[in-house]
């Protein structure tokens, strides 16, 4: 993922819990990188390491930590350096949504080696979408979950997220255990991950 | 030229290209995009240079002509009522039409101007991707910004290293050029010199190590331990300590210690030791250099000196040091010599000693002293010297010469010492002696003192008379006595065994020895045999006798007595056996007679008569009944069955057999808890038992059945048996009376009964060790209490 990924991580980590907590995962992790670039990609392993050392040295399950970091992504990390992307994404959270397959799309414009995910609509009401998130990686539900709640916050819109249909329980046999292993990830370039969330608002 | 025919109608043309503007050759708007509206009002119908200036390229005017000839040039439009707005594209004039055509997109220099013109992603074609530029330029702007911030971080990173760098190369070369200064400085000085690289923990030793303390240092090298571990074990903590706190104090660099070290012969030097700490530019200590210094001599001479001054200034000697000049004035005294005399130094300072002397100065001592002065000879007199307020005392005199290094008499030392006291003290201490041996000489008692050999060290006139043999049994012991004697040393050896006795037991051990008098009568000596140790070792054996023969006759004539009673009260128990049973037959025959009587001339015999002997065979009767019981108290307490376990439990269901129609008459009630198991004779006891229980239904209320409580206490020693009846109880009065033989409280109408019961209950418990006492209960009748030992 792109350095722009770990580096909200390290953000998020030292704005909540303090400098010396992030050098604290960082030992954790065990990883060797000092800084992180946001238009270089590194390892996927690395960010799922990390999110595996917050989860550990602060004492969190992995999946509140994975929420958590959707929300901060989109409240601060998008809205703090991508501002004009988010406003031009629309006004309102269903015209976010709608929009959200192209998202993307223009992300991979500005980072060429990206590896999105893909976003699909449906079953869209007054007051309600199905929002289909299709991915190469696996784990991220928690993260996703965060993201749709972030969105729903920024557009100062209650709402409520459920996951209503997911691929996981294939999936676990694969990622054994609440662990991440990011052996399982990575290499194949097949969709690993379908789910759809249902967002109302 | 070969044309593509496209056609297009508003709206298609519209969503592929949002932002075009189209004019006629007037220059007025006629149709545009719909998202022109968002960069510029852009109303139909109006002049377009009225909303857009053209900013580049330059052309002279706005006209048709000028806008022909930039046509297919990259054109910049601003909008004029919002100056950021600006709009990138082309000109293309169509000439069918008549018509100028602008192409093109609105175009931000950041993608912040893009969010302030109030555009969406959606107001651009989706072939455009202008917009996406902008936040591609965004993204690279954040990294650059990330590169920034990382580029500054390592430039500081560099400069404190290049700072450390530097540090670390001056540092060295200093330590260069100080190696070479402190090389030489090693050689010459006769301070052992020690250099501790604190980083690796390295110490080098210098020369004077071999010199000072002996130690060969392989090529000087060692380490911070091999220091430590010479350091007196007395000064280790104190040293450790206090040079970690110097390393730890920033504020400090140098540190001075005394201690002793070790020498490689073994014995301890008295060291000095001085060194400075070399420390980083952060505090970080990195290196100690340091010399020691044998001070031992110093510190021998210093202790000598302090011992010696002390002596002076404690000792109870009075001390005076005179000048040897001309009239010896005094320049030093000690405290003594003001408590001795009553002179303070402010005093006597600069006088002569002569304003001790007096008219009592014994003169010839005085000569003698005045001569050994001028002679510069020791002396020493005894005299009468006087105090300050004019009192004499007796003083010993000692003076001495003192000589400087190059054998001149400089000074006079006079030490004084006051014996008044002591004369008077061994006067009295003689007084206290005779006094001693007077009591010890005189007293009536005999008394010996052993060596913990068991020989004589001291024994008193009482004990031996005889002067002469007195002084014979010094160093000698009741062996040797018995043997000069020619006498049987049976009780020389008994003395022999307490004695050890009293030495192995530490403590005191009495025994009474019986001595024959030549007329054949017997003294009882208590002797007494003390042992004393000091420091737990055997100093000496004090021993004494008094004389007890009176108290020992005494004791013997009650012993006598006592016997003589128990012989007594046998004699008349045999008697009462004796006669009771005699007694019996007589009776019978009485009883027989008047039976026979009474059958044979009842016709002759008048009522009278017959009321007669009916009185005479009922006293009979009861004359027979009392000698049964008077045979069964004398009887009571002997029993020669043996001694065994007796379940008290089965003695109470036993009895309720046997009283079993008595207890359905009155209907008593007997509660009895679970008994123990005693050691006893058990016809004695049951027969207690039988009494107590017995007597409790016989003394019941007449209104109320009887009720029995028996209760059991274990105690400390004993079995506590309460027999607890709801009876018609007994006064206090006659507590002790109802145990007393032919004892009866109540008409003997009214309750049957010899009065003998109770009695032979008594001397049964009282035979087997137990008692028997008789309490009121709180509402009716009494409790009897009996204890039984437990090992009767
Ligand atoms: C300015 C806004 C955004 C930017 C710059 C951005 C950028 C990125 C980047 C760099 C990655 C990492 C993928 C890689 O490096 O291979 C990523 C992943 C992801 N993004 Fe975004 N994103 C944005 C907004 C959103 C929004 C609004 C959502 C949706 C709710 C979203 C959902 C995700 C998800 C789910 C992933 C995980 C990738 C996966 O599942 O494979 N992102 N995004």
């Amino acid at each position: 993922m792109y350095g722009i990924v770990n580096k909200s991580i390290e953000e998020l980590v030292k704005n909540q819990f303090g400098e010396d907590k992030w050098v604290d995962v960082k030992k954790c992790s065990g990883i060797d990188v000092d800084y992180f670039i946001s238009n270089q990609p590194y390892d996927d392993a690395i960010t799922y390491q990390l999110a595996n050392a917050i989860s550990e040295v602060m004492n969190i399950p992995l999946e509140k930590v994975l929420y958590t970091f959707g929300e901060w992504w989109i409240l601060k990390t998008t809205t703090e350096k991508y501002e004009g992307l988010m406003h031009a994404g629309g006004n309102s959270l269903k015209k976010f949504l709608l929009n959200l397959p192209e998202f993307h799309n223009h992300i991979m414009l500005m980072y060429p080696k990206l590896t999105p995910p893909e976003f699909k609509v449906s079953d869209v009401t007054e007051n309600s979408i199905h929002i289909h998130y299709l991915s190469k990686r696996v784990g991220l539900s928690h993260f996703v979950h965060g993201l749709l709640m972030g969105l729903a916050k920024l557009y100062k819109t209650p709402a409520t997220v459920t996951l209503i249909e997911s691929n996981k329980d294939l999936m676990d046999s694969k990622t054994a255990g609440s662990e991440i292993n990011p052996e399982s990830v990575n290499q194949e370039q097949s969709i690993l991950t379908q789910e759809i969330f249902k967002v109302t608002w | 030229m070969q044309s593509i025919d496209i056609q297009f109608d508003t709206t298609d043309f519209a969503t592929i290209f949002p932002f075009y503007i189209l004019m006629n050759e007037d220059l007025v708007i006629v149709a545009h995009g719909p998202s022109i509206n968002i960069i510029s009002a852009s109303p139909l119908d109006q002049p377009f240079g009225d909303f857009f200036n053209i900013n580049r390229p330059s052309i002279e005017s706005l006209s048709l002509e000028n806008i022909k000839g930039i046509c297919n040039q990259l054109i910049i439009l601003q909008a004029k009522t919002k100056k950021n707005n600006i709009l990138r594209g082309q000109f293309s004039f169509r000439p069918k039409q008549h018509q100028i055509l602008f192409v093109g997109s609105a175009w931000f220099e950041s993608s912040e101007g893009f969010t302030e013109s109030g555009l969406s992603l959606f107001d651009y074609a989706p072939h455009n991707s202008s917009i996406d530029l902008l936040h591609l330029l965004k993204t690279q702007h954040i990294a650059n910004a990330e590169l920034v911030e990382v580029l500054s971080s390592l430039k500081s990173q560099k400069a404190e290293l290049e700072k450390v760098q530097k540090e670390l190369i001056a540092i060295s070369s200093s330590l260069e050029d100080s190696n070479m200064r402190y090389e030489y400085v090693n050689k010459a000085t006769s301070e052992a010199i020690w250099d501790w690289n604190m980083l690796t923990g390295e110490m080098y030793y210098g020369d004077g190590f071999e010199k000072l303390f002996g130690y060969v240092t392989h090529k000087q090298k060692g380490n911070f331990n091999t220091w430590e571990k010479r350091i007196h074990p007395n000064d280790l903590d104190r040293v450790m300590n206090n040079i970690h706190a110097f390393i730890d104090d920033l504020e400090l660099n140098k540190w001075t210690a005394e201690y002793q070290y070790l020498k490689s012969d073994g014995t301890y030097a008295y060291v000095i030791d001085k060194g400075f700490i070399i420390r980083d530019l952060y505090g970080n200590a990195i290196r100690m250099i340091g010399t020691m210094q044998d001070i031992t001599a110093q510190k021998l001479e210093e202790q000598h000196l302090r011992l010696l001054e002390s002596v002076i200034v404690n000792t109870n000697d009075g001390i005076i040091i005179t000048k040897a000049t001309r009239g010896n004035p005094i320049i030093y005294i000690n405290e003594s010599f003001t408590k001795m005399t009553g002179y303070t130094f402010a005093e006597l300072e600069g006088r002569s000693p002569n304003i001790l002397q007096g008219l009592l100065t014994d003169d010839l001592e005085n000569e003698k002293l005045r001569k050994a002065v001028k002679d510069y000879q020791p002396c020493e007199i005894n005299t009468i010297n006087y105090k300050k307020n004019g009192e004499t005392f007796w003083a010993n005199i000692i003076i001495k010469p003192i000589a400087n290094s190059s054998g001149v008499y400089t000074h006079w030392i006079a030490i004084t010492r006051d014996f008044t006291e002591i004369k008077s003290m061994s006067e009295s201490l003689e007084n206290q002696k005779n006094f001693y041996d007077e009591i010890l000489n005189n007293i009536p008692t005999d008394i010996a003192v052993f060596d913990p050999k068991h020989n004589y060290i001291f024994l008193n006139p009482y004990a031996v008379r005889n002067e002469e043999i007195r002084k014979w049994m010094i160093n000698k012991n009741d062996l040797d006595y018995a043997k000069m004697k020619g006498i049987d040393n049976s009780i020389a050896m008994k003395r022999w065994d307490y004695f050890e006795r009293a030495v192995a037991s530490k403590s005191t051990v009495q025994w009474v020895d019986e001595h024959k008098t030549t007329e054949g009568k017997s003294n009882f000596v208590l002797r007494n045999l003390y042992p004393f140790f000091q420091n737990k070792e055997l100093k000496f054996v004090i021993g004494y006798g008094i004389d007890v023969t009176e108290r020992k006759l005494a004791e013997n004539k009650l012993i006598e007595a006592l016997e003589n009673l128990r012989k007594t009260n046998l004699e008349l128990e045999q008697f009462a056996y004796v006669a009771s049973h005699d007694l019996q037959e007589p009776l019978r025959m009485v009883t027989s007679f008047l039976t026979q009587l009474e059958k044979k001339y009842e016709s002759q015999l008048d009522d009278k008569a017959k009321e007669y002997i009916y009185y005479a065979v009922d006293g009979a009767k009861r004359m027979r009944q009392i000698i049964l019981d008077l045979l069964a108290f004398s009887r009571a307490g002997k029993d020669d069955e043996m001694k065994g376990p007796v379940d008290l439990n089965d003695i109470v269901d036993e009895i309720k057999v046997l009283y079993k129609q008595k207890i359905s008459e009155t209907k008593t009630i007997i509660h009895c808890p679970v008994l123990p198991t005693v050691s006893a004779n058990k016809t004695p006891i049951r027969q207690v038992f039988q009494n107590l229980i017995s007597n409790a239904i016989k003394y019941g209320r007449s209104d109320v059945a009887p009720e029995i409580d028996i209760l059991c206490e274990k105690k400390e020693d004993c079995w506590e048996i309460i027999f607890k009846d709801n009876g018609i109880g007994i006064e206090a009065a006659y507590y002790d009376k109802i145990f007393v033989i032919f004892q009866r409280l109540h008409n003997k109408n009214e309750y049957e009964g010899s009065g003998i019961g109770l009695a032979i209950t008594k001397k049964i418990m009282e035979s087997m060790g137990g008692k028997i006492w008789v309490t009121a209960n709180e509402n009716h009748g009494s409790s009897f209490h009996i204890t039984i030992p437990f090992s009767a």
